[in-house]
């Protein structure tokens, strides 16, 4: 392996195939595709090195070992992770992992803040992802079409069909076959068992409103051992976010790392800030990738016949915003000028929660990875008139906790053997409708310490939004009180842009390169040997979590991308 | 669902002993945390004065008494109360919850006794009582909720907490959503 700084300076002066920027879903499906298919690759990226298993702080830890109880120091918090926090950064668990905020800065006008939660490792987010996997249904790609919002996406279900069957059967995902058309089925290992309370829910939400369904949440953690690629099914511990020796859900230090490094044609090298990218104008065609050395600071220009940029959705767009035509200010990704518009983001911030009275005393043996999900509903057909286009998602957990504490002393602690009652809660996901004025650009004036502009977000939640979620308040309140549920209780949260985690569009598809950056392929309509297949190519949100659909999207851009290198085409 | 199979499937063991494998090959660094604490795990800052350490040990000692198993001063919560007031908690909270020992102490002096640390547990008990139903001043019942949250949380996530009052299941193996809970007889711990 080449981690080493001489090895930066080294791959400078080679020529690779292909360049991999990014390391995390996207990238690591890149790497693995694309060295497998026989092409010598180099993947860059700006976080630390993270070996799997080794590098894995406190996992397998009790709870004694983990400092400050598992949340760091308010004012640590508040000084390095003021918005990591959001995502999982003050968890002493797993910060070892987060972004540094106060170093790596970005702008928002005042008052309507975006959170940008973004590891600092190599794996990026597939290492602390919440590990739900969900197909796209048909319905998701001719919705533009459809309602007019956002332009036509050119592809549809059946274009990435076979792809998502490729990276499911190498990934692994848990769940159970519905049938329902709208919310495909994957090739599915068995799925992890719902809980007695999630069984009660279910029979009875089926019984008292038909068409709303209660199934388990597909999860990338797998049930089933793949001993081919040395991974163990899950071991319900629920400590994915610290690193999973057992290689039980994706990451790419378990899945797609390992597959990459086994063809002998990968060059990983961590600590390198991807900057910008060059182009060639008249050719047509990117030329190379300038990066920082986040320690030594020192620069670096790599070159390849082909780039796949899979920084993340906004880093992508960051960058690409910086790869700016030489005398211009305009990136050259930005023929169309809508490179930085349309960026999106689910709603989440609102859901229920209610006491379920399961009859015996019986409790979760056992930590669930996934939990429960009850599928889009709304608006599948035609328009229902509900003042909204598109629909949502729930998902939800049930457990019981320790019993609260009553008093002190012994018959208190005799009391903290007992369990409290079932809880099951749920999180709507809303589709976020894509608007040319929810952008990304770059500050004027700032830059950060590796002399990038700081990425300035402009990005809010409008009217359609809104009433999305107020209809899912509404209704998740209706299907608890109608499932006898007890002490329904909702709750509507701030609703801050990134606060999903599901961040995405800016450099979306499209047919016609006046009005997109990329083309069905993932390509850039202005560079045939750039492809985009992270978060930022997308063109619309869907309201399932997006993950999965990244995976396909970056298998199948590789097929083509190493298809047309065979025929000299790139 | 019935109560399902037993969690201990033969896959399940082959997986933990992978896992502990795995565990075995770290390097010693990995450890380090089990021997020599560090920041957030050990008291590095002691601060508290005599007085205020001995209040708070009988304190933890009557909200969580040895039983059957350790109690929290077994557990070593007292120390990691103390590391939380100077490492976690803001100077007003540290503030509050030394006012709230000396309301405790106070108290155990107005009854006659040496002190809180000094009287015997029944007297404690009964100070103890009247802080929580609010009757040692206006921050009364939020300073016994707070010791309390402090004590709970500390000692169930200690060793001996999570081990021994509680069920420790490090690699559960299988998820059962309806097992029995009188064949475990207590709760679960993360």
């Amino acid at each position: 392996m080449r981690t080493s700084k001489p090895a930066a300076s080294e791959a400078a002066t080679q020529r690779f195939d292909a360049i991999v920027i990014g390391s995390g879903i996207s990238g690591g499906w890149a790497a693995k595709e694309l060295t497998e298919k026989g092409l010598r690759v180099l993947m860059l990226d700006r976080g630390r090195m993270v070996e799997h298993s080794v590098d894995y702080t406190y996992e397998g830890k009790g709870p004694w070992e983990i400092p400050y109880n598992g949340t760091l120091p308010p004012s640590l918090v508040e000084r390095d992770y003021f918005i990591q926090k959001h995502g999982g950064g003050d968890q002493a668990d797993s910060n070892h992992y987060y972004n540094n905020d106060r170093l790596n800065p970005y702008a928002f006008d005042e008052g309507q803040p975006f959170r940008w939660i973004r590891p600092a490792v190599v794996g990026g987010k597939s290492l602390i992802w919440g590990r739900a996997c969900f197909r796209w249904g048909p319905q998701d790609f001719e919705a533009n079409k459809r309602d007019g919002h956002g332009n036509d996406w050119p592809i549809r279900y059946d274009d990435l069909a076979p792809w998502y069957s490729y990276v499911e059967r190498y990934a692994g995902v848990a769940g159970s076959k519905e049938g329902l058309a709208h919310l495909p089925d994957s090739e599915f290992q068995p799925p992890h068992p719902l809980s007695a309370a999630e069984h009660w829910l279910q029979e009875r939400l089926a019984a008292t409103m038909p068409g709303r369904h209660l199934i388990p949440l597909r999860t990338s953690n797998m049930t089933e051992d793949k001993p081919e690629q040395g991974r163990t099914r899950c071991q319900h511990r629920l400590q994915c976010w610290r690193g999973c020796s057992f290689g039980a859900y994706f990451s790419t230090q378990a899945v797609t790392l390992p597959a990459a490094r086994a063809t002998g044609r990968l060059t990983l090298l961590p600590d390198q800030v991807v900057t910008s990218i060059d182009y060639d104008p008249v050719a047509r065609r990117v030329t190379g990738v300038r990066a920082v050395d986040a320690n030594t600071m020192a620069a670096t220009r790599y070159e390849a016949r082909i780039v796949f940029l899979c920084a993340s959705a906004m880093a992508s767009l960051q960058i690409l915003l910086n790869s700016r035509l030489p005398g211009s200010d305009r990136s050259f990704a930005d023929e169309s000028g809508i490179l930085g518009r349309y960026v999106m983001d689910h709603t989440f911030q609102a859901g229920a929660y209610a006491e379920v009275p399961v009859p015996g005393d019986v409790i979760p043996y056992g930590r669930n990875p996934a939990g429960s999900y009850i599928p889009r509903f709304r608006n599948l057909g035609a328009d229902e008139g509900l003042g909204f286009v598109r629909g949502y998602a729930f998902q939800g957990g049930a457990d019981r906790r320790m019993s609260a504490p009553k008093g002190f002393g012994a018959d208190m602690k005799a009391g903290l053997r007992t369990y409290g009652p079932w809880i099951w809660g749920a999180t709507m996901f809303g589709e976020c409708l894509p608007y040319a004025d929810n952008r990304v650009t770059l500050h004027p004036t700032k830059i950060d310490r590796y002399g990038v502009p700081l990425a300035v977000f402009d990005v809010t939640f409008r009217e359609n939004e809104k009433r999305m979620i107020a209809d899912a308040i509404e209704q998740i309140s209706v299907m608890l009180k109608a499932a006898g549920a007890i002490n329904p209780a909702t709750y509507d949260n701030e609703h801050v842009p990134g606060h999903a985690i599901h961040e995405m569009g800016g450099a979306r598809m499209g047919r016609d390169p006046n009005d997109s950056v990329l083309n069905g392929w993932s390509q850039a309509h202005a560079a045939a040997n750039l492809f985009v297949t992270d978060g930022a190519q997308m063109a619309s949100s869907s309201c399932v979590n997006p993950s999965l659909t990244y995976m396909a999207l970056t298998a199948r851009a590789a097929d083509r991308a190493v298809t047309l290198l065979k025929e000299g085409q790139l | 669902m019935t109560a399902g199979p037993l969690p201990f499937s033969r896959r399940a063991l082959l997986g933990v002993g992978g896992m502990l494998a795995t565990i075995a090959a770290l390097p010693g660094r990995a450890w380090a945390l089990v021997k020599g604490g560090g920041p957030g795990l050990e008291l590095l800052h002691p601060f508290l004065t005599p007085l205020q350490r001995a209040t708070l040990s009988g304190l933890a000692d009557r909200i969580l008494p040895s039983t059957g198993t350790p109690g929290a001063v077994a557990a070593g919560v007292p120390e990691k109360i103390e590391m939380m007031l100077w490492d976690w908690h803001s100077a007003a909270e540290r503030a509050a919850f030394l006012d709230g020992l000396a309301a405790l102490d106070a108290a155990a002096r107005k009854l006659g006794k040496a002190g809180f640390a000094a009287a015997d547990p029944a007297a404690q008990d009964v100070i103890l009582t009247a802080m929580m139903n609010g009757e040692l001043g206006k921050d009364s019942l939020a300073f016994f909720i707070k010791a309390r949250d402090e004590v709970i949380s500390a000692y169930y996530r200690s060793e001996p907490g999570a081990k021994l009052e509680q069920s420790y299941l490090p690699v559960p193996g299988d998820y059962v959503g309806d097992y029995p809970y009188n064949k475990i007889g207590r709760v679960i711990s993360w």
